[in-house]
């Protein structure tokens, strides 16, 4: 049995690899979006050096009245102020001019007698460097109004905090052996990772190596090849695990791949040097806590891709061709989205254990108290068992219908 | 020897094989004839075991096609009809892949697999990925993944199906060498010349029933004909008439009936 698996595993993995096509669009999007997305960001980068070098000409009226302001708005390298000129409308019109702040008169004496003081900023016509330009002032607003409220609570001898009546501190209480974790966990509430997390990881399940289940199943109906390979003296079910074999592996390569893009991408994210600060939390923080939830995650993925497979494997077997196995291939894609939406808002929080023995909602739920709200291991244990058991089944129905000649001789 | 009793396939409705008995032995070339749809193919499946026979029993080499499928694949080697290739892989990796599915491996592999090879004439083209191979390339590479095992048991539906002169020639004499080595070579055909000059004996199929089994010579004499072509069209012309005819006699009487039931009604209202 176990060279037949491998005879087919070598005859299917040597077909793919021949087929330039097939490998393109299974691994040029991983392997080529983070290089052409790193081309697009270099080139975003140079543009803005390019077009801001000197800085963007920005004026303010009655600067003079707010000479604090105007020390941040100089210490802002992308901005560069301008005195006043007479045609203001017309500069601001042609674009020559990218934003104007209005500072009303009086506004300095406002600020002592600590009352509020309402500027004007008017825009350049509309394009990313105004745009630019506007974010650059708004920032140092923010960044000017900060301090006049240090001063005031520094005159009134109060505390920062005192401005922060309530603090949350969250926590999450998890079930004893794997902690709840998300690595953005300041940023995004852990529901709506979990939400996330269960769609994307059985999206991933449902669709990496499908096509090629397809191809391998209901191909050898359209290439006339079927009925060639089941006169041989093999087991049909060794057959069905050489070609599920193969699809399994490709599908954990791009899973892999683009499981590491995104861990690229986070990393460079949380070692953005300035303004990405509260973004994203340092990943090598997390690390630890999600270690073991990430090996979880890896030994739930593993059945359920296999159990995806087989289904595919035995409903391309019966489909009479590319057509009809994409109709029955959408039915069961459209079906993932459902079951997401169930395992995420129509279970409960404290589901009953048998919830998590069920196919394909059990591993979805597992995955959202994973990253979600914490979950035992022997809940986990369970899933994982149950799936193992449902990846057996489905190899099993597969093999049956690729030895039923109602099967099998639909559309030969 | 395949040996086929009272053989059955329906498929729901439809009798495709209707109690076809015939024994084809070894060192014989044996011809299955029959218009398009007669059942010939379905026959031949059910040799293949890709098909379950509904009744009847068939043996090849001894071993039920029902029980021993597994033990009667490997004693056969089929040339399907509308068999294609893998367009990406070379006759050579075709033989290799066929020849391991038949446990085949090693050295043994490769002296089958170039033995095929040379007997199909193959070499110019052996390593030479199948895309754009013309027919007569194509069934020479699906006949050697039928013979890579070295199959007692030849069965070939069709095997000069769109081949040129020069490959039909070349077939029809392979298929007499199979008959010289001692095999059982069962061809089914709807070129009477090809069956009368190549057959030892034939048999005649016509909506899945078996009409006539005998040698060519025998079957011309017994229906006063010329040829084969002449006895073949006595043959299942003669059954074809006596169908259509009986089909015309039903419709007739379900149309008197309903014209009866017509008048009567007509009569009484």
């Amino acid at each position: 049995m176990v060279r037949l698996v491998w005879v087919v595993f070598v005859k299917e993995a040597l077909d793919l690899l021949r087929d330039r096509r097939a490998l393109f669009f299974l691994f040029a999007p991983p392997l080529l979006i983070p290089f052409l997305g790193g081309i697009g960001g270099a080139f975003i980068v140079w543009q803005v050096a390019r077009q801001t070098r000197g800085g963007l000409p920005v004026a303010v009226v009655n600067g003079e009245q707010l000479p604090g302001l105007i020390a941040t708005l100089e210490d802002v390298d992308m901005l560069q102020l301008v005195s006043v000129p007479s045609d203001l409308e017309e500069l601001l019109k042609s674009g020559e001019l990218m934003a104007l702040l209005d500072v009303p008169p009086g506004a300095s004496e406002l600020l002592k007698a600590e009352k509020p003081v309402t500027l004007t900023l008017t825009s350049s016509r509309s394009g990313w460097l105004p745009d630019l330009a506007v974010a650059s002032i708004t920032g140092a607003l923010d960044e000017y109004a900060d301090g006049v409220l240090a001063e005031r609570l520094a005159h009134r001898e109060l505390e920062w905090s005192w401005i922060e009546p309530i603090r949350l501190e969250r926590r999450s209480a998890a079930p004893a052996g794997v902690a709840s974790t998300s690595v953005v966990a300041e940023a995004v509430p852990s529901s709506l990772g979990s939400i996330f997390l269960s769609l994307t990881v059985a999206s991933w399940a449902f669709s990496g190596g499908l096509n090629m289940v397809a191809y391998m199943t209901v191909g050898e109906k359209e290439r006339h090849t079927m009925e060639s390979l089941l006169i041989a003296p093999v087991s049909r079910i060794g057959i069905v695990l050489g070609k599920i074999a193969l699809s399994i592996i490709v599908s954990v390569i791009t899973i892999g791949l683009w499981s590491l893009d995104s861990l690229a991408y986070t990393f460079l994210l949380s070692y953005l040097p300035t303004g990405s600060r509260g973004l994203v939390a340092p990943v090598t923080a997390q690390l630890e806590s999600l270690g073991l939830a990430i090996v979880w995650l890896v030994l739930l993925m593993l059945p359920l891709m296999t159990m995806s497979n087989g289904l595919v494997a035995a409903v391309c077997a019966f489909a009479k061709n590319y057509r009809e196995s994409n109709l029955f291939l959408g039915v069961l894609q459209l079906l993932l989205p459902a079951l997401a939406l169930l395992a995420t808002f129509g279970i409960g929080p404290t589901p009953p254990l048998s919830v998590y023995a069920l196919p394909v909602v059990g591993v979805l739920v597992a995955m959202r108290d994973l990253f979600g709200g914490g979950v035992a291991p022997g809940t986990l244990a369970l899933t994982w068992a149950a799936s193992a058991v449902y990846a057996v089944g489905a190899i099993l129905l597969a093999a049956y219908v690729f030895s039923r000649e109602w099967a099998l001789m639909r559309g030969v | 020897m395949i040996d086929i009793k009272r053989l059955t396939k329906r498929f729901k409705k439809l009798v495709a094989v209707d109690t076809v008995s015939f024994t084809c032995h070894d060192g014989e070339v044996f011809g299955l004839l029959g218009p398009n749809g007669a059942g010939k193919t379905t026959l031949l499946r059910l040799l293949a075991t890709t098909l379950e026979p509904t009744a009847g029993t068939a043996l090849v080499d001894g071993m039920d096609v029902r029980r021993e499928s597994g033990r009667v694949r490997a004693r056969i080697g089929l040339l399907v009809e509308t068999a294609g290739l893998y367009a990406r892989f070379t006759p050579r990796e075709h033989l290799r892949f066929y020849g391991r599915l038949h446990h085949l491996d090693g050295v043994q592999l490769e002296r089958r697999v170039n033995a095929v090879l040379e007997m199909l004439e193959m070499a110019d083209f052996a390593d030479r990925r199948a895309e754009g191979f013309s027919v007569g390339m194509c069934r020479r590479v699906i006949l050697g993944e039928a013979l890579v095992h070295d199959p007692p048991n030849v069965i070939l539906d069709e095997p000069t199906a769109g081949l040129d002169v020069m490959s039909t020639r070349s077939v029809r004499a392979l298929i007499t060498r199979f008959r010289d080595e001692g095999r059982c070579v069962l061809i089914s055909t709807h070129l009477m010349d090809e069956a009368q000059r190549l057959c030892d004996r034939v048999a005649i199929i016509h909506r899945g029933c078996l009409q006539a089994v005998d040698t060519p010579a025998a079957l011309i004499a017994q229906t006063n004909a010329v040829n084969l072509e002449e006895a073949f069209v006595r043959i299942v012309g003669e059954e074809q008439l006596r169908a259509d005819l009986w089909r015309q006699k039903q419709k007739y009487r379900w149309y008197q009936f309903w014209r009866r039931g017509r008048l009567e009604d007509r009569l009484n209202g």
